[in-house]
């Protein structure tokens, strides 16, 4: 038999144990604590983090790379939360899917997207003209449905207070939510645009753990937002994007955007703080669970702002167990969901999620990431939970008294 | 990969119960999409939404945005939502024997 033997002079070592905390893997104790807590490590065919570190740790990672562990993860950060060592999973699995020798592991239509992201400025291939018709069109459509000409989706205009951020949804398979989103920001009567330059939230750069596309990525919203002159970026209910433009971007492009960055339901709660929207909470008379996206809540403390607008526009909020530092990915992280062929796989992956769902005897439950939304959603109907998905942004403008 | 029958006819679907083969279209899937999407008959304007995918799809091989879809069929986005529940994309492309769509979906 063959032993392991230490080896530090690997591509993966070299990209890792640079910083103090976070990528030190050389510390890990070899505990465990980060397999019992992954929410898949039970289940079949689940990764196992300990697995994923002692390789990266011993240079083996030949057999990292061709081991499916790297893509399943699903980068949720829930493992290495009480990790004694300080050691985060989502910089040991990013930085390992980063690598050349991994180049052709990633999934297809990942691959696909970023490609299209970085040529088109938009994941699904949607280009400015495009961009520009679809909007005029729902700006009709919006002036219609609000009976006042003066109701109106805005883009490419400078100097206004907010630049939307949209979700690619937003502008493909789920056009409703930006109808949703352009009604709360005519409700806090502000000026605001959407621009042709932003149609993409999403950073894929994250997921394959390839800094110079997010950084790329990040270039191409915050370069364009800044020549608008816009006071604030709201972006929508995304993850991933939150994280990396809340969290990372600064690191990315080596200074501060020039502008506030915020989410959706943020600027919300703040209006509503202020007295300039209000909700009616009858218009959901009933008691809805909260689902904590793990780039929005683990990865990037923001726990409260969703729950106290959703308790604005509901009869209650109700705590999935265990949630916030502790909560339980919705089975569609670190880019699964993105991959068109894990539909079985994510049944696998959302099970304990499920669970979680089925456990709150409700038929309601609202997150603010649209990847976790399109997720639960399929999870509520693969496990016959009943219960009805919404996004808090869409619960809040349906809630919204004018 | 999976199969169904229905109505005596077999169609090879995908994970996501999209048709693999979009030349296996015929009545029988959008008699068995029908029941899936909860819709309880077929009329006229379910029949234009679903020819207009297929020749659109037929002449670009790719699915048109909503936008030209709207345009089309001159229906407003909400009558797409009433006449498809679940949406153009994972219901009427459905019916329509298209593929599934991909992307930030």
């Amino acid at each position: 038999m063959k032993t392991a033997t230490r080896n530090t002079d690997t591509d993966l070592s070299r990209l890792l144990n640079r910083l103090t905390r976070g990528d030190n893997i050389d510390e890990c104790l070899t505990c465990g604590i980060c397999n019992s807590r992954c929410t898949w490590f039970d289940g079949p065919g689940g990764p196992i983090p300990r697995q994923i570190v002692r390789m990266a740790v011993l240079g083996l990672e030949d057999a990292l790379v061709s081991s499916n562990m790297l893509w399943d993860c699903l980068v949720c950060n829930r493992c290495t939360q009480e990790c004694p060592m300080g050691i985060t999973m989502d910089l040991v699995v990013t930085r390992a899917r980063g690598m050349a020798a991994a180049d052709g592991q990633i999934p297809e239509d990942i691959k696909k997207g970023i490609k299209t992201r970085l040529e088109l400025g938009d994941v699904n291939g949607l280009t400015k003209e495009e961009f520009v018709e679809t909007v005029e069109w729902m700006s009709e459509e919006f002036s219609d449905e609000m009976e006042d000409p003066e109701a109106l989706i805005p883009h490419d205009q400078a100097g206004c207070k907010f630049l939307y951020l949209p979700n690619p949804r937003e502008l493909g398979i789920n056009l409703m939510h930006l109808t949703a989103m352009a009604k709360l920001f005519y409700a806090m009567k502000e000026t605001w645009t959407l621009s042709s330059h932003h149609t993409d939230v999403t950073n894929w750069g994250y997921f394959v753990g390839k800094d110079d596309v997010a950084k790329e990525m990040a270039r191409m919203v915050v370069e364009p937002a800044e020549a608008l002159g816009i006071e604030t970026l709201v972006l929508s209910e995304c993850g991933h994007g939150y994280h990396v433009l809340k969290c990372r971007v600064a690191r990315l492009l080596g200074r501060e955007p020039k502008f506030n960055v915020v989410s959706i339901p943020e600027l919300c709660l703040s209006y509503a703080q202020k007295g300039i929207l209000r909700f009616d909470p009858d218009v959901h008379p009933y008691e809805i669970a909260y689902h904590d996206p793990c780039n929005v809540a683990r990865k990037s403390g923001g726990y409260d702002p969703p729950r106290q607008l959703l308790d604005m526009c509901c009869h209650g909020v109700k705590e999935l167990v265990p949630n916030r530092e502790d909560g339980v990915c919705c089975g569609g992280g670190g880019g699964i969901l993105q991959d068109s062929t894990t539909t079985q796989k994510r049944m696998i992956t959302g099970k304990p999620k499920a669970d979680q769902m089925r456990a709150t005897g409700l038929k309601h439950l609202a997150t603010a990431c649209l990847s976790c939304h399109r997720q639960l959603g399929e999870l509520s109907t693969h496990f016959e939970l009943g219960m009805k998905v919404d996004t808090v942004a869409a619960l809040a403008s349906e809630s919204l008294v004018l | 990969m999976a199969t169904i029958e229905f109505n005596g006819k077999t169609f090879e679907i995908d994970e996501d119960g999209f048709l693999l083969d979009y030349n296996s279209y015929s009545e029988e899937w959008v008699d068995y999409v029908k029941t899936q999407e909860g819709i309880e008959e077929m009329t006229d304007e379910h029949w234009q939404l679903v020819k207009v995918l297929q020749d659109y799809y037929e002449k670009n091989g790719i699915a048109p945005m909503v936008r030209v879809l709207s345009k089309l069929t001159k229906f407003k986005l909400k009558h797409i939502y009433e006449l498809f529940p679940s949406g153009p994309g994972k219901g009427a492309c459905k019916m329509a024997g298209l593929p599934k769509p991909t992307g930030c979906v």
